[in-house]
C-alpha cells in the first residue's frame, strides 16, 4: 500500500487570484485512513484531486511511495458525489471500467466486476443502468469498481453526502469494513462531522480562519469506528468548535 | 403498435385535410386523394427505382457528412486552441446557403451521383460538426473525471466518454439533418438530374401529370418515414440508457 507526502504543497487555479491551497505538508502512512473536514471552499477537493493526480501542484510536491505523482495511477479509486458513474454504462461496465482502461482482457474483468458487485449485495443489479439504481446502491457500484481493480488507494470526494441518512450510515459501515479488510490507504473528504470521525484514523480540518487556506489541525482520532463511545462524541464536539467561522473573520 | 396506430391517425388527418384542400380550390394542380394514391400504385414500378437512387443518395451524402463532421467535430470541442481555430473557419462558412455551390459542383463532377451527394454531405456536415463541437463542450466534467483518475488515455476518454455522452445530440441533429436532406435533395434532383424522385416530381409536373407528381410527393414523403424510423431503431439499438 502507498505512502503519500504532502510536502509544501500548494495549488492555484488557472486565472484565480488566490490559491485554493497553501503550503500543506502532511504524510500519510501506509493503510492509513484520514478524513478531511472543511466548508466549501477551503480546498479540501482541490487536495483531493492533486492526490488523484487530476491536477499538478503549482508549488511543493506530493509524492507516493518516494515517486512524484505527475499522473493518474490506475491503482488509485476515485469516488464522486454525483457523476461517478458513467450513465451509459451498466453496474457491470461501470464496476469493470477500471479494468478494462488497464487493459485486462474484458472477461476477466466482468468477472472480477461481477465478484465485487456480488459481494457488495448487487448481484441483482448487474445489468442495471444508474438511473435505475438509488444513491447507496450507486456509491456501492463506484466501491466495487474500486475492489474489484484491487485499488491500493481510494480517495472519496464527498461520496455519501447526497445519501439520506440510513443509507450514509450503511454506506459508511460497509467503507470501515473493506479499509479494514483490504488495507488501502484512504482519503476522504467530508462536510460530515460525524462521518469524519467514525471513518479517519486522523482528522485533518480544513477551518475557514485561515486565508489562504491552510490546513490548520491535524487530529489523531482512536475513536475510529466507535459511534457510540464517550470519546467519539467528545471528538464531534471538538471538530465542530474547530469548524466555527474565526470572530476575526466575522469582522472583516 | 401505437406507433403503427399514430401514423394511420396521421395519414387519415392529412388525407381529410388534402381532400378538403382539394374541394374548396378546385385546380387540376391539387388532385383528389383518391386519383393520387391511384396514381402512385399505377406508378410503383416507376417510383421504386427512383425512390431506391434518392435512398441511395441521402444515406451516402449523410454517411460522408456525419462520418467526417462527427469526429471534427468532437475533437473541436474537446480541445481548446483547436477550437480557438476552427470556430472562426466555421462561423464564416457556416452561414452561406450551401446551394449556391450546385453550379460550382455540377461544373466540377457533372451530372451523376457526385454533386448531389457532396452537396447534402456538405449541408449536412456544418450541422453535424456544429451540434457535436456544442455536445462534446457540454459533457458534465465529472464525466471525465472518473476516466481521467483511472488513467484513461485521450483515446479511451473519447471510447467510453465523450462519444457515448454525445450520442444523444448526435441523433437529434441526425434526425433534423434527414429533413434537410431530402429537401436539398429534391432541389440537386430536380434542377439537375435524369434520375430520383425530385427529377421524377419535376417531369410530371412539366408534363401536367399532377396525379403523377403527387404520387413522387407521397414517395418523397415516405423516404422521409424511411428514415426517421431507421434513425429511431439506430437509437434505440446505441442508446439503451435514456
Amino acid at each position: 500500500m502507498p505512502t503519500l507526502a504532502f510536502n509544501h504543497l500548494s495549488y492555484t487555479y488557472p486565472g484565480a487570484d488566490n490559491p485554493a491551497l497553501t503550503d500543506l505538508t502532511l504524510n500519510l502512512a501506509d493503510g492509513a485512513s484520514l478524513a478531511i473536514i472543511g466548508p466549501s471552499g477551503c480546498g479540501k477537493s482541490t487536495l483531493l484531486q492533486l492526490a488523484a493526480g487530476l491536477i499538478q501542484p503549482t508549488a511543493g510536491t506530493l509524492t507516493i511511495d518516494g515517486a512524484p505523482l505527475l499522473a493518474p495511477r490506475r491503482q488509485t479509486a476515485f469516488i464522486l458525489q454525483n457523476h461517478g458513474l458513467l450513465p451509459w454504462k451498466t453496474a457491470l461496465e461501470n464496476a469493470a471500467l477500471g479494468l478494462i482502461i488497464a487493459g485486462t482482457p474484458r472477461i476477466t474483468a466482468f468477472q472480477r466486476a461481477q465478484t465485487a458487485l456480488t459481494r457488495l449485495g448487487l448481484a441483482d443489479f448487474v445489468q442495471a443502468w444508474p438511473r435505475e439504481l438509488s444513491g447507496g446502491q450507486i456509491q456501492r457500484v463506484a466501491l466495487a469498481r474500486a475492489l474489484a481493480a484491487d485499488c491500493d488507494l481510494l480517495l472519496a470526494d464527498e461520496a455519501l453526502s447526497a445519501l439520506d441518512a440510513l443509507a450514509r450510515e450503511d454506506l459508511q459501515q460497509l467503507l470501515l469494513q473493506l479499509w479494514r479488510e483490504q488495507g488501502y490507504t484512504q482519503v476522504l473528504v467530508t462536510h460530515d462531522v460525524d462521518e469524519a470521525a467514525f471513518l479517519g484514523q486522523r482528522v485533518l480540518v480544513m477551518t475557514p480562519c485561515s486565508r489562504p487556506t491552510h490546513p490548520s489541525t491535524l487530529l489523531d482520532n482512536p475513536y475510529m469506528g466507535q459511534r457510540d463511545s464517550d470519546g467519539f462524541v467528545a471528538l464531534t464536539r471538538q471538530l465542530r468548535e474547530l469548524l466555527k467561522p474565526c470572530p476575526h473573520e466575522d469582522e472583516q | 403498435m401505437r406507433r403503427l396506430a399514430g401514423y394511420l391517425g396521421a395519414t387519415l388527418a392529412l388525407l381529410a385535410l388534402w381532400w378538403l384542400a382539394s374541394l374548396a380550390l378546385r385546380t387540376p394542380a391539387l388532385p383528389a386523394p383518391p386519383a393520387a394514391l391511384a396514381s402512385f400504385v399505377a406508378e410503383l414500378p416507376a417510383l421504386i427505382p427512383q425512390a431506391g437512387t434518392s435512398l441511395a443518395r441521402i444515406v451516402m451524402a449523410m454517411a460522408l457528412g456525419t462520418g467526417l463532421a462527427l469526429p471534427l467535430g468532437l475533437m473541436i470541442g474537446r480541445s481548446r486552441s483547436l477550437d480557438a481555430l476552427a470556430t472562426p473557419l466555421l462561423y464564416l462558412l457556416y452561414p452561406i446557403p450551401k446551394v449556391v455551390f450546385l453550379p460550382v459542383l455540377l461544373v466540377l463532377f457533372g451530372l451523376g451521383n457526385a454533386p448531389k451527394i457532396i452537396l447534402i454531405g456538405l449541408v449536412i456536415f456544418f450541422q453535424t460538426l456544429i451540434t457535436a463541437r456544442d455536445a462534446a463542450r457540454n459533457i458534465a466534467p465529472e464525466y471525465l473525471r472518473v476516466a481521467r483518475s483511472l488513467g484513461a488515455t485521450k483515446t479511451q476518454v473519447a471510447r467510453h466518454v465523450v462519444v457515448p455522452a454525445t450520442l444523444p445530440e448526435v441523433f437529434t441533429a441526425l434526425r433534423i439533418n434527414a429533413g434537410t436532406a431530402i429537401a436539398i435533395l429534391f432541389l440537386a434532383e430536380s434542377i439537375a438530374g435524369a434520375s430520383g424522385l425530385g427529377y421524377y416530381i419535376v417531369e410530371a409536373w412539366g408534363m401536367l401529370n399532377y396525379a403523377a407528381m403527387f404520387a413522387g410527393i407521397i414517395a418523397m414523403a415516405l423516404l422521409g418515414v424511411v428514415l426517421y424510423e431507421a434513425l429511431t431503431l439506430a437509437e434505440r439499438a446505441l442508446i439503451r440508457w435514456k
